[in-house]
């Protein structure tokens, strides 16, 4: 009950938002500055773009992946970062309201409003209308994963 | 006299043309290596690897590069407490993120504070595996991980491709020397405290595979006798925190 009061506090403060601020930081990024210089980057090159890491090649790009695998789970994105960025959760909505809402599979930076939690062994879940989430923790930010309905 | 001078200057000018062209071609063209700075770099490690236990709180600032290769600076705020061999507790904030991870040679546990969901999964024994695990498996970047590499059996020189001592700098306070290092991908300048405790006190990293090269800077304060008992390294999960799973980079 507690989160679907935040989840609904977030959306009203996105749809206030989001015409002024999503848009820049939208934007594409394709690299960060390395943190490491001892990771070995040897067999690590899978992607062309990236560079977060002198040893990881992490592929930042933002809007082009679909994918629920390294790229999404990888990057910091300035729309892909968990929690209430304010800036992140207008853009992450605004995707969730338009594409990804029931496929199984798919994944959201940002649920949409008025989600309940629930646990099932142990785990928790958010039921929105009637579509099943199934949040994770990631390299860097938080995701929900569409679900079928957990048992 | 004077033929055979003009002469002699003409030859010299031309050795002068063909000296550097022909050291241009030569494979020993390769940046200098000051081996003072390597030896700086393993005594570092070396000291790095005999503490025990130490905590550290580290500014750092990073650079995202955006695609038209305009560049966005964040700040991170990082603590680390390490009880050596087997036990960890970084907590990280930021604008976006406040992350608390932890292991104590058995588990990895991650909260998201601001979500307030948790994972926890079982880890290796070892911090090098640690760290790669957590990196190959689930795309976390542990922070500060050259802290633990620096020093290690594993560790090797041998990616150095050029060493320099910049000279005598101080880093809020402490006397340090400041040494510059080039790698395939990265430039880096280290910051090695004076006198017999050869701890770094600030690096800079400097990305070259991307032209905009994007700086990652991080200055150390440190404190090497920490106070903790072992359940610093236990996720004790906050009131009304929820388990969630930590997600495998190759789940599809």
């Amino acid at each position: 009950m507690r989160n679907t009061m935040k989840h609904g506090a977030v959306a009203v403060l996105v749809l206030t938002m989001a015409a002024g601020l999503a848009l820049p930081v939208e934007a594409g990024k394709r690299s960060r500055s390395n943190s490491s210089v001892n990771r070995s980057n040897a067999n690590r090159n899978t992607n062309v773009n990236r560079n977060t890491n002198v040893n990881r090649n992490r592929n930042v790009n933002i809007d082009r992946d679909i994918d629920i695998d390294i790229d999404v789970d990888r990057r910091g994105g300035y729309h892909g970062g968990c929690c209430y960025h304010p800036v992140a959760t207008a853009a992450a909505v605004t995707a969730t309201a338009m594409v990804t809402a029931a496929v199984i599979g798919s994944m959201v930076n940002t649920l949409p409003p008025s989600c309940s939690t629930v646990i099932v062994n142990g785990f928790a879940y958010q039921q929105c209308g009637n579509t099943w989430y199934q949040p994770q923790l990631s390299g860097s930010s938080t995701t929900f994963v569409v679900i079928n309905a957990p048992r | 006299m004077k033929t055979l001078k003009q002469t002699g200057i003409a030859l010299a000018l031309s050795l002068a043309v063909l000296v550097p062209a022909a050291r241009a071609q030569t494979p020993a063209a390769a940046p200098a290596i000051d081996q003072d700075a390597i030896a700086a770099l393993t005594r570092m490690g070396t000291y790095l690897r005999s503490l025990k236990a130490f905590q550290i709180d580290v500014a750092i600032t990073d650079e995202d590069v955006l695609d038209d290769g305009q560049k966005i600076q964040s700040e991170t705020r990082t603590s680390l407490l390490a009880r050596m061999p087997n036990g960890l507790r970084v907590e990280r904030s930021n604008d976006r993120v406040e992350r608390l991870y932890l292991w104590d040679g058995k588990n990895a546990s991650l909260l998201a504070r601001r979500m307030n969901y948790y994972a926890t999964v079982p880890a290796p024994a070892t911090i090098e595996e640690l760290i790669a695990v957590l990196d190959e498996q689930y795309g976390i970047d542990l922070p500060l991980v050259d802290l633990f590499l620096w020093g290690a059996p594993k560790w090797t020189p041998a990616q150095i491709k050029g060493a320099m001592v910049v000279g005598p700098s101080v880093v809020a306070g402490t006397t340090c020397d400041q040494y510059a290092f080039r790698q395939d991908e990265v430039d880096y300048q280290i910051w090695i405290q004076k006198g017999d405790y050869p701890l770094p006190r600030k690096i800079v990293i400097t990305t070259k595979t991307d032209e905009a090269r994007p700086q990652h800077t991080a200055v150390y304060t440190w404190n090497l006798a920490p106070s903790f008992n072992d359940a610093a390294f236990v996720l004790d999960p906050p009131t009304g925190a929820l388990r969630v799973p930590l997600a495998k980079i190759t789940a599809k």
